[in-house]
């Protein structure tokens, strides 16, 4: 028999080491030195907190009753790590990215940072921790009584607890940034992880090759049903048992702590990844051997849920028994110890905190630092925490009903799920649909699972439990709206999850996000696509103007954003540099920034950035740039709808001109055909009549022959007319200019025309003016232009006297001929048109002009360089003028 | 801050790679749950080892083999900056 000494001799100096590694590994950590603390290996026996007493010792107390299926406590966690990419490292991430300090903190943040929701899950948190610290007080008090016999049961707890709080205490919260890591406590679990899992191992190696002989003759003549449980092993029981495991490992307030606030370095989860579920392997490997092995060796009334211990105990084995009580004791503080840092964090920072500050609102001077009441609200938690875990151990008398509480404690905490997993990859998830889940699935969670636990009819009565609340059958907690034929625990799974999940979905479909909401819903669904954070925090009144400035110049700009601080810089006196942030200078930057954000917007985030927030800087940076992004894009929209209105301007115009060239053409092709007609009709008349038998005299043979030899060469000018024109406006007529005098061209015109004004009795005058006469011209063409001019006076001349002047005169590097005559000359109405094609002035309109010469004449000048005009004297006479370049002169 | 540009590149190995672990997870959840565990529940004796619980020790085995085997694969899509992260925070917190 184990002395009463040697054991708490053992206990106590296990516990001293533990307090001195700690202490060290603390002080090692504050010095810079983490060095092996934060390597991997040490993140994962971290996790193994999992493994509680429950599992140590319980587990094989539920093999020996219910075969396999503790197994599944298990593969819910080894399933959640192996699929760690898609849930755990978010949670890991998010957990860096906005500082969490805990899981109420987590889905409070992220539904707007909710305090009302914090406050549910705290109380969640704390109603589904005590029972199940009561349970680890229980199993250490009880393997020590097994181990030494009768022993006051309430003192040996209380030292315990109060060991515990101690501990915690000690190395939970010398700092007082909750988000600092608790170096000193994981080294210290870690340490205990491996105590426990060799004290497993120790006792299941010895069971199966120093008992039973091997693996193969451990289950000799062991009934197949006591392995494998009455009836199916995979029924609805195995699968809600493996679901709530492996939301436990996620929501468990502990488990939450050690995965992720604790979390170091993400890379640590790939490792963790196979390594926790090979721990959790190792941990169940013998618990089928011990379970088989008890229930040979052990009398039938002995309790299975100590087979651990008494195994080794019953077969002489003090040392070993020494050392599976160890395990247990580890499993056990361990637990507590992680349990109370994450729970009293969460009472401390939802409940203590707010309280405090409200009550302490305006004296914050006198009560002095904030991080003191911090500190203090911490400590006071975690011995509230630990002294509600024993008062409800004492309540409790240490019954037997506490064995079930640790799958009560899993069914509360995955009330979390739905709304934590709905918050981190659902966007639509609202405040209000989170705070109705959670609400409707802890009160079906309290009435159909954790009320009836109470044996006794503590709280619900006998009568409630089999005829429902009221009476009503339809409210029997156990068989609710008439679910009847499943066993209790799926019926809760069904019912408060079930309800929690739909609630929390339909309400958030329902009910409108708030801002905050949103953005942060925003920041948690996409925190991979967002950078990796900076993680600056401001401490109350610590708002620097740099981070103002940052914050405005991602929002308005940059230049508008140095205008704007420039501007007030000035108006607070400051000769240069950023203006100082003042009460103020906020306000006004708060209105600038509404003008783009809108005021609910820039109020929450200047807010923030002056530190009365706690949405740290980058997370701002975020929203800014975002909120750019869509500033900029509907700028771009817009102008790009600008350009499009103009270009559809512009469409519209060439559309016009289009249409306007249309009707040109197709007038010119009318005038064309009717120009052409009129000839080709008198040809053809005149053929016919020639082609006729009947005799036509020699004389009018003759002439008609003659007229149609006239008519053809009229369409034979007319076509080089239209040509002439097509190329010249197509530019594609080649004029060669040389330097040449124009007076003797001017003489050669005259003369080539004599005979023509001599038959019209015109008389020719010529004027030449001093100075230089050279220009640059195309010969042929200029002739050409000066003969129909000169021609078109001579034919439509009506004056009883007339007479033709032909001037030349060099002005200012361009030599001009003008041609007019006594005829009439043009009329002012006239004059816009008389250059178009196909126009005749009033005075031809008897002859079979085409009407191309002018508009020909005109456009040959312009090819030259040059231009024809029609000019009115100041005696209301017109002149035709043309215009060239002296050849001196550089000309346009 | 750091530009865009710095963000984590991830190749499409590496998304094949997650794309495995889940369906690693995937498998792992129906081979070890009903109705398709209840085909390996059988009354045999392997070498005197009940044939259910052998099985759910090998499947978990192989889950755990084929997760170390990934998990080495996607380390190194994992893009971290924890250590200025960490030396920025401790310096803040250094105060007590």
């Amino acid at each position: 028999m184990l002395s009463v000494d040697l054991l708490l001799g053992v206990c106590l100096g296990y516990v001293a080491l533990l307090f001195a590694l700690a202490f060290y590994v603390d002080r090692r950590a504050r010095q810079g030195f983490a060095g092996w603390i934060q390597s991997p290996i040490i993140y994962t026996l971290s996790i193994s907190v999992y493994c509680t007493s429950w599992t140590f010792y319980g587990a094989v107390g539920s093999a020996a009753r219910n075969g396999l299926e503790f197994i599944t406590i298990y593969l819910g966690p080894t399933l959640v790590f192996i699929g760690w990419w898609w849930l755990l490292r978010k949670l890991v991430r998010i957990g860096r990215v906005h500082r969490i300090t805990s899981i109420a903190d987590l889905i409070s943040s992220r539904y707007g940072k909710s305090s009302s929701i914090a406050v549910v899950v705290t109380l969640m948190a704390l109603i589904a921790t005590t029972p199940y610290i009561a349970l680890q007080l229980q199993s250490v008090t009880s393997t020590y009584r097994a181990i030494v016999g009768e022993v006051d049961v309430s003192l040996s707890a209380f030292v315990v607890a109060s060991g515990m709080a101690l501990f915690t205490i000690l190395f939970g919260t010398r700092n007082i940034d909750a988000n600092e890591r608790h170096h000193g406590v994981v080294a210290a679990i870690a340490v205990e992880a491996v105590v426990k899992l060799a004290a497993l191992l120790a006792v299941g190696l010895f069971i199966v090759f120093g008992v039973a002989g091997g693996l193969g003759s451990v289950f000799d003549n062991v009934d197949t049903e006591v392995i494998y449980g009455a009836g199916n092993i995979f029924d609805a029981r195995w699968v809600a048992l493996t679901f709530l495991s492996a939301t436990a490992i996620v929501c468990l307030p502990r488990q939450f702590q050690v995965t992720v606030v604790e979390n170091v370095d993400e890379r640590h989860l790939t490792t963790a990844s196979w390594m926790f579920p090979l721990y959790l392997l190792g941990m169940s490997l013998f618990v089928m051997p011990i379970a088989v092995a008890g229930l040979k060796y052990m009398p039938a009334a002995s309790n299975p849920d100590l087979y651990v211990l008494t195994l080794p105990l019953s077969l002489g084995q003090e040392k070993l028994a020494l050392f599976a009580f160890l395990g247990g004791f580890s499993s056990a503080t361990s637990m507590v110890i992680v349990a109370a840092i994450a729970v009293s964090t969460m009472v401390s920072n939802h409940i203590v905190m707010p309280i405090s500050l409200y009550l302490l609102h305006g004296r914050r001077e006198v009560s002095g630092d904030v991080r003191q009441l911090l500190l203090i609200s911490r400590r006071i938690s975690i011995a509230a925490v630990l002294g509600l875990g024993f008062l409800y151990f004492e309540a409790s008398g240490g019954s037997d009903a506490l064995a079930a509480i640790g799958l009560i404690a899993f069914v509360g905490v995955a009330q979390f799920l739905p709304s934590l997993v709905g918050g981190i990859f659902w966007r639509g998830a609202t405040r209000s649909g989170a705070l109705a889940g959670l609400l409707v699935g802890s009160m079906l969670w309290a009435y159909t699972l954790f009320l009836p636990s109470f044996s006794g009819g503590v709280i619900l009565s006998t009568d409630v439990l089999t005829h429902g609340l009221f009476g009503i059958e339809a409210l029997r907690p156990q068989a609710l709206f008439g679910l009847v034929g499943l066993d209790p625990l799926v019926h809760a799974v069904i019912w408060s999850l079930g309800a929690n999940t739909l609630v929390f979905m339909i309400v958030s479909v329902i009910s409108e996000a708030s801002p905050l909401d949103r953005l942060q819903g925003a920041l948690f669904v996409d925190v991979f696509r967002n950078r990796p954070n900076e993680s600056t925090r401001f401490e109350p009144g610590q708002a620097k103007a740099e981070d103002l400035f940052v914050l405005a110049q991602r929002i308005l700009g940059t230049d508008p954003a140095r205008a704007l601080f420039d501007n007030m810089a000035r108006e607070q006196g400051l000769a240069s540099g950023l203006p100082r942030p003042t009460d103020a200078m906020i306000v006004q930057l708060e209105r600038e920034l509404a003008g783009n954000v809108g005021a609910a917007s820039a109020h929450a985030m200047v807010a923030r950035v002056a530190g009365r927030g706690s949405i740290s800087m980058t997370e701002l940076i975020d929203i800014a740039d975002e909120t750019q992004r869509l500033i900029e894009t509907s700028r771009e929209l817009s102008s790009k709808s600008a350009e499009l209105t103009m270009m559809a301007d512009e469409l519209r115009k060439a559309n016009e001109q289009l249409r306007r060239l249309d009707t040109q053409k197709d007038e010119f092709l009318s005038q064309v055909s009717h120009e052409l007609r009129t000839p080709m009709t008198s040809i053809r008349a005149f053929s016919e009549i020639l082609l006729s038998p009947e005799g036509i005299s020699d004389k009018d043979r003759q002439r008609f022959v003659s007229i149609i030899h006239e008519e053809s060469q009229r369409l034979t000018r007319l076509l080089d007319e239209i040509l002439d024109m097509s190329r010249l406006e197509a530019g594609t007529l080649e004029m060669s200019l040389t330097s040449i005098d124009a007076v003797p061209l001017i003489d050669a015109t005259i003369d080539t025309l004599d005979g023509l004004a001599r038959m019209k009795q015109v008389r020719i005058e010529r004027q030449i003016g001093p100075g230089q006469t050279v220009v640059k011209a195309n010969e042929d063409r200029l002739q050409q232009v000066l003969i129909n001019l000169i021609s078109n006076s001579i034919k439509y001349n009506t004056s009883a006297q007339p007479e033709i002047q032909v001037r030349s005169e060099s002005t200012g590097g361009e030599l001009y001929i003008d041609i007019s005559d006594n005829g009439g000359g043009v009329k002012r109405e006239e004059a816009a048109t008389i250059f178009d094609k196909f126009s005749r002035g009033h005075r031809s309109k008897l002859d079979h002009g085409a009407g191309l010469g002018l508009s020909i004449s005109r456009a040959i000048m312009r090819t030259m360089g040059g231009d024809l005009t029609l000019e009115f004297a100041a005696d209301e006479t017109s002149y035709f003028r043309l215009r060239l370049a002296l050849a001196g002169s550089s000309g346009k | 801050m750091k530009s865009e540009s710095s963000r984590p590149y991830r190749p499409a190995s590496d998304r094949k790679d997650s794309d495995r672990s889940f369906i690693l997870t995937l498998v792992g959840a129906l081979l070890l749950t009903p109705p398709l565990a209840g085909i390996f529940q059988l009354d045999v004796r392997v070498l005197g080892i009940p044939f259910t619980g052998l099985y759910l020790f090998v499947v978990w085995a192989a889950l755990i083999a084929g997760t170390a085997l990934l998990s080495r694969r996607l380390r190194h899509s994992i893009f971290w900056d924890i250590a200025e992260d960490e030396q920025g925070g401790e310096s803040q917190d250094k105060t007590d």
